[in-house]
């Protein structure tokens, strides 16, 4: 029965925890992106993404959510990432590659296309405390979590929001700032057949130089820092599918200028979705579906220039321990 | 490069202290940084919206007459994201102090700083204005 246990656990954390949101760029659409997480099974984990996202409306810095007039705002992104664990031990590293293809048609504007690599990021985790797998019943010891804390850094490998070239910043494919990353996840079976996942982070960011004057003068500009929440929960029908819902919040706090905070300049972003799991060949390949979107109602979202609907296909090859 | 280098006629720069808040679709009344003019803008479209845009400009002088043959510049700039435009605007005097800003390009919405320089019978200032675009 205890093996049983194990191996479903093992299906059911599998469906909900690889769900890490990403930072995202304030010029692209929509910007969600996922991290691959080896589970306890996994020896090494290979991910390859494909999302389309759109713009329908934004948040102004009032919170009021307006719908976009007169402008095409579409993303592509095909992303390649991958989790390696260190020897035996409950430490892994984590890396993830992505490369965009955007779409501006802004209204008196001329159509414009470009692409480029976006910003990577690199995580190390440890698995601190495994979730112990059992149902939940009034015994303590069913009551204990998995803990998981994790460091991260996005670097800036795609074009910054300071340094694109094009009226419409369709080449805008990164935030332009080193964020330094740490949290930690919380993951709990509830059953043999559910399981929720809870994951906290504060993301630095760190001071850049961007010309900002007519002179051409440095101007240090330091983004707001990102507090980023995430709520899943998975329900596994059978050994091939899975299905889920999850939400996610994003807060940035004040940019930081020479002279001081810049006022409503802070943002918020809530979203939510669902997705569907299916492996191909237990245990091994696995197909994911995930769309993900913001709540298009004012005081949901601040201070985000496009915001709509994400719709990612992912592809996972698992390597067992 | 979103650095505004392409929108400079003058070189000079107002801080973003110096900003005041426009209203979405009204005209924005205000005196220069340093008190030498004072101007009316309006935007078409109204309110200002992702894409291009223009700004209607009349100037005038604190003691009512019109400022005739001024030089101008624009920047803009958004401060929630650290970045400014990279498009080229186009800048006309239409006579009686009236001077229109064509090819404004906002590529997102959001709050955008607006900086208008001007430059008149050796006097040199500049508007300080937000608009957010819709």
């Amino acid at each position: 029965m205890q093996r049983l246990s194990a191996f479903w656990f093992a299906l059911v954390v599998a469906s909900v925890a690889p769900l890490e949101a990403r930072a995202q760029a304030c010029c692209t659409s929509t910007g969600a992106s996922f991290l691959a997480v080896a589970e306890k099974q996994h020896m090494a984990l290979v991910s390859l993404e494909a999302s389309y996202e759109r713009g329908f409306g934004s948040f102004g810095a009032d919170g009021r959510y307006r719908a976009l007039e007169q402008a095409d705002v579409d993303d592509f992104i095909l992303a390649l990432g991958g989790a390696l664990r260190l020897g035996s031990s409950d430490w892994q590293v984590g890396v993830k590659a992505p490369l965009r293809l955007q779409h501006r048609k802004l209204r008196g504007m001329e159509r414009a296309l470009a692409a480029g690599p976006g910003d990577m990021r690199f995580d190390v985790r440890w698995s601190a405390i495994e979730d112990p797998a059992k149902p939940l019943r009034f015994d303590p010891s069913t009551w204990l979590f998995g803990i998981t804390p994790f460091a991260g850094v996005l670097v800036p490998t795609g074009g910054s929001p300071d340094h694109t070239e094009e009226p419409t910043g369709v080449d805008i494919m990164g935030d332009g700032s080193v964020t330094l990353v740490a949290g930690v996840d919380l993951l709990k079976a509830l059953g043999l057949s559910d399981a929720v996942d809870v994951e906290f982070s504060y993301g630095y960011r760190l001071a850049r130089s961007v010309d900002a004057t007519a002179t051409g003068s440095a101007h240090t500009f330091r983004p707001g820092d990102e507090i980023q929440a995430r709520l899943a929960y998975s329900h596994r029908f059978d050994l091939d599918w899975a299905v889920g819902v999850l939400a996610l919040s994003r807060f940035t706090l004040a940019v930081e200028d020479e002279d001081g905070s810049v006022e409503n300049s802070a943002t918020r972003r809530m979203r939510g979705g669902l997705f569907v799991a299916r492996f191909l060949s237990y245990p091994t390949w696995q197909l994911r579906f995930q769309a993900l979107a913001d709540v298009p109602v004012t005081d949901f979202g601040k201070n985000v220039p496009f915001s709509g609907p994400t719709f990612t296909l992912s592809l996972t090859r698992a390597f067992l321990r | 490069m979103w650095g505004l280098r392409s929108l400079v006629l003058l070189p000079l720069f107002v801080g973003c202290s110096a900003a005041a808040a426009g209203t979405d679709t009204g005209p924005i009344e205000l005196s220069s940084e340093h008190g030498a003019f004072r101007g009316v803008f309006r935007t078409e479209p109204a309110p200002a919206s992702v894409g291009k845009n223009r700004i209607l400009a009349e100037l005038t002088l604190p003691e009512g007459p019109a400022v005739e043959h001024a030089e101008l510049s624009l920047e803009l700039w958004m401060p929630a994201h650290g970045h400014g435009s990279d498009i080229e605007p186009k800048i006309s005097e239409q006579g009686g102090g009236s001077y229109t800003v064509d090819n404004i390009g906002f590529p997102m919405p959001g709050p955008w700083e607006v900086t208008i320089g001007v430059s008149a019978d050796g006097n040199e200032d500049a508007f300080g204005f937000t608009l957010n675009v819709e």
